[in-house]
C-alpha cells in the first residue's frame, strides 16, 4: 500500500480531504519528533510503541577498501508492535 | 496517545476529538494495509512491514533444553531518512572514520538504553550517558571517563526512568523558582550575617552565598543526577539528593556561614562572584566560564574550610570537566605512543632491522643526540669531543677529551660489533649458507651496504653481505666481497611445509 492509497483511504475514513489528512499526518510526525527530542517513548494503545534508542558505536571492516572503520554511536527509532495488534496479525490468517 | 492527540489538536486547531478520530483511522488504515499488502508506506514517517519469520531451533535457558521457536510474522517498522536524522541530531556531527592500527577498543561497558529528557539539547553525549547511567545503577556513581554506551537490551526500568523524569522536572521546577528564591535567600543571610560582620564582610558573604546558589542551580543543570547522587555524606548534598527538595536556603545559609569564615583572604573570587551576579539573573544560561569562576573562586574556600558543601560541586564539576580532559589525553598520549614507536620501528629497519634495544643503547650513551642513524650520532659526538679538546688544548681536558675519543671509538666498534653479532645471528638462522665469494665489487658513489646487497643478493640479504665482509657498513671506493650462497636444504623445505 503507497502513500497515496494510505492517505486516500484515512481521508475516506475521517470525511476528509486527501491534502488535509496528508498535512495532518505530516504534523503527527512532527509532533512525534517532539517527543523524540525529549527522549520521552510515544505510545498508541492497541499499535504500538515509538522508542528512541542508542546504538553503540562499532568497528567494521569495510567491504570495498578492506579497512577498519569505527561507526560512530548514534540514536536510532525503533517500534515496538502491541499485543493486540500482534495477536490480529497472527489470526488474521495471511496468504 | 491521549497527550498526542491533544498536541496534535493544539498544533491543526481542531477538537480534541477529532485529533483522537484521526489517529484512530491513522492506525486502523494501517493495521488493515498490512494485512491486505503486507507493507504500509507513509511519506515523511516511514514504511511498516510484516515480515515472516521462520521455525527456529534454540535452547532453552533453563533447561538446556533444544526447543523449537515457531515461525510467526513480525511487524517491523523502518523510518525515513528525515525521520532518522531528526532523531539523531545530538550525534549529527560524528561520522564513520578509518580506524588506525593499534588502536585497540576493549569491551564497552554497558548503559541503560533509554535517553533522557530536557538535556539533550544543550548538551553533549557525555553528560547524557551519565544521567542515563545514573537512570539505572542504584549507587548513582558518575559515569566516568569511560562513555557509557547503550545496547539493545532493553532498559526494563521504565519505572526508574519516569522517577528521573519527575525528578528531572522538579529539579527544572526549582530552577525556576531558585531565581526568586536567591534574592529570599541574599535577604535572609544579610540579616542573619548581619551580626557577625562587617559591611564588606556582608556583601562578600552575600555574594558568596548567590555564588553557591548559583553555581549549584548551574551545575543541577549540568550534571543533575551526578549531584543527586551525591558522593559525600555532607548535609548539603543530602539536601541536594532530594528533587523534591525546593528550597535551597538553608545549605545556602550553611555555605554562606563558611564562605564568611574565609572571604577576607580572598578578596580576588570577590570579583568572580561579582560577575557572576550579574549572570544570576537567568539561571539557565549556565555558561562554562562562569562554573569555571565558580570552581576556582570557591575551590580556595573549599581548601581552608573544612567540611565546606562547595568540595562536592567543585568535584562534581571538577569530575564533568575531568572526565573531557582524561579522555583527550588518553587520545593524546595513544596517538604519541603510537607515534613513537612507529618511529622506532623505521628507524630500526633503516639500520638492517637493528633489534629495539640497540638503539636504545646508544641513544642511553648519547641521550641529547637523537638520530635515527646511531652510527652518524656517535661519529658526531666523537667530534664535538675532538673539537672541545682541540679548544681546550689543556692537560686535563685533553686526557678527559682522548678518553672520552677512546670511549667514542670502543663504543663504535661496539655498536659496530653488536650490529655484525646480530647480522651473525640472522645468517645462522636463515635459509642460505655462504659457499665463498662469488665476486668482488667497487663501491660507487652513493652504494650502501643494504643497495648492494639488494643488487647483488636480493632483498633482505644484507646480513649475509656484511658477515662475509666483516662489516656492517661500506665506503665509496671499497671493494666488497659479494658472497656465493646456496640454499640450506632442510631449512628451506620447513619453510615451505
Amino acid at each position: 500500500m503507497n502513500n497515496k492509497s494510505f492517505i486516500s483511504e484515512v481521508a475516506n475514513r475521517t470525511g476528509m480531504d486527501s491534502e488535509d489528512a496528508q498535512m495532518f499526518a505530516y504534523t503527527l510526525v512532527d509532533v512525534m519528533n517532539e517527543c523524540f527530542q525529549k527522549g520521552d517513548v510515544v505510545s498508541f494503545s492497541n499499535f504500538g510503541s515509538f522508542e528512541v534508542k542508542k546504538r553503540m558505536e562499532r568497528i567494521m571492516v569495510s567491504p570495498n577498501t578492506k579497512k577498519r572503520m569505527l561507526v560512530p554511536p548514534k540514536l536510532v527509532l525503533s517500534f515496538k508492535p502491541s499485543s493486540t495488534i500482534k495477536e490480529k496479525i497472527k489470526n488474521g490468517g495471511l496468504q | 496517545m491521549k497527550d498526542i492527540a491533544s498536541q496534535l489538536a493544539k498544533k491543526k486547531n481542531i477538537r480534541i476529538s477529532e485529533a483522537e478520530n484521526y489517529l484512530d483511522a491513522f492506525f486502523a488504515v494501517i493495521h488493515d494495509g498490512l494485512k491486505a499488502d503486507k507493507l504500509v508506506k507513509i511519506k515523511g514517517f516511514g514504511t511498516f512491514k510484516l515480515i515472516e519469520v521462520r521455525d527456529r531451533e534454540s535452547v532453552d535457558v533453563n533447561t538446556g533444553e533444544r526447543v523449537l521457536i515457531d515461525g510467526h510474522t513480525k511487524i517491523t517498522f523502518t523510518p525515513e531518512n528525515s525521520l532518522k536524522e531528526m532523531v539523531n541530531k545530538p550525534f549529527s556531527q560524528f561520522e564513520t572514520v578509518e580506524l588506525n592500527d593499534g588502536v585497540e577498543f576493549g569491551s564497552m561497558p554497558n548503559e541503560n538504553v533509554e535517553a533522557e529528557n530536557g538535556n539533550i539539547g544543550n548538551k553533549d553525549s557525555e553528560s547524557e550517558n551519565n544521567s542515563t547511567v545514573d537512570n539505572t545503577s542504584v549507587s548513582g556513581e558518575n559515569s566516568r571517563l569511560s562513555v557509557d554506551y547503550g545496547n539493545d537490551g532493553h532498559c526494563g526500568s521504565e519505572l526508574d526512568i519516569a522517577k528521573e523524569v519527575g525528578a528531572d522536572d522538579g529539579i527544572v521546577e526549582a530552577e525556576s523558582e531558585a531565581a526568586t528564591e536567591e534574592e529570599v535567600i541574599l535577604n535572609n543571610s544579610t540579616d542573619t550575617l548581619d551580626s557577625h560582620n562587617s559591611q564588606s564582610g556582608n556583601t562578600d558573604a552575600l555574594v558568596h552565598a548567590d555564588n553557591e546558589a548559583e553555581s549549584r542551580i548551574s551545575f543541577k543543570t549540568e550534571d543533575e543526577l551526578s549531584l543527586v547522587s551525591g558522593e559525600t555524606p555532607d548535609s548539603e548534598s543530602e539536601t541536594e539528593k532530594d528533587p523534591s527538595d525546593n528550597q535551597p536556603s538553608p545549605s545556602a545559609l550553611q555555605a554562606g556561614d563558611s564562605a564568611n569564615v574565609v572571604n577576607e583572604t580572598f578578596p580576588d573570587s570577590d570579583n568572580n562572584a561579582l560577575d557572576n551576579k550579574e549572570k544570576s539573573q537567568d539561571p539557565f544560561v549556565v555558561s562554562d566560564e562562569t562554573e569555571r569562576r565558580n570552581a576556582q573562586g570557591q575551590s580556595q574556600m573549599a581548601y581552608v574550610a573544612s567540611g565546606i558543601p562547595e568540595g562536592d560541586t567543585r568535584k562534581a564539576h571538577k569530575k564533568a570537566g575531568n572526565v573531557k580532559l582524561v579522555l583527550l589525553s588518553l587520545l593524546a598520549l595513544a596517538s604519541i605512543a603510537s607515534a613513537f614507536v612507529a618511529g622506532l620501528y623505521l628507524g630500526g629497519k633503516n639500520e638492517r632491522s637493528v633489534p629495539a634495544s640497540k638503539v636504545v643503547v646508544v641513544k642511553k650513551a648519547y641521550p641529547s643526540k637523537k638520530s635515527g642513524y646511531h652510527k652518524a650520532a656517535v661519529s658526531k659526538a666523537a667530534d664535538t669531543i675532538a673539537a672541545k679538546v682541540n679548544i681546550a688544548g689543556e692537560d686535563n681536558v685533553e686526557k678527559g677529551g682522548k678518553a672520552e675519543i677512546k670511549d667514542v671509538q670502543d663504543h663504535i666498534s661496539e655498536t659496530e660489533n653488536s650490529e655484525i653479532q646480530s647480522a651473525k645471528r640472522m645468517v645462522k638462522t636463515g635459509a642460505y649458507v655462504i659457499e665463498g665469494t662469488d665476486r668482488t665489487v667497487k663501491v660507487k658513489d652513493g652504494q650502501t651496504m643494504k643497495v648492494l646487497a639488494r643488487r647483488y643478493l636480493g632483498e633482505g640479504m644484507e646480513c649475509y653481505l656484511q658477515v662475509h665482509n666483516g662489516k656492517s657498513e661500506v665506503k665509496v671506493g671499497e671493494t666488497i666481497n659479494i658472497p656465493k650462497l646456496k640454499l640450506k636444504k632442510k631449512a628451506a623445505n620447513n619453510k615451505v611445509s
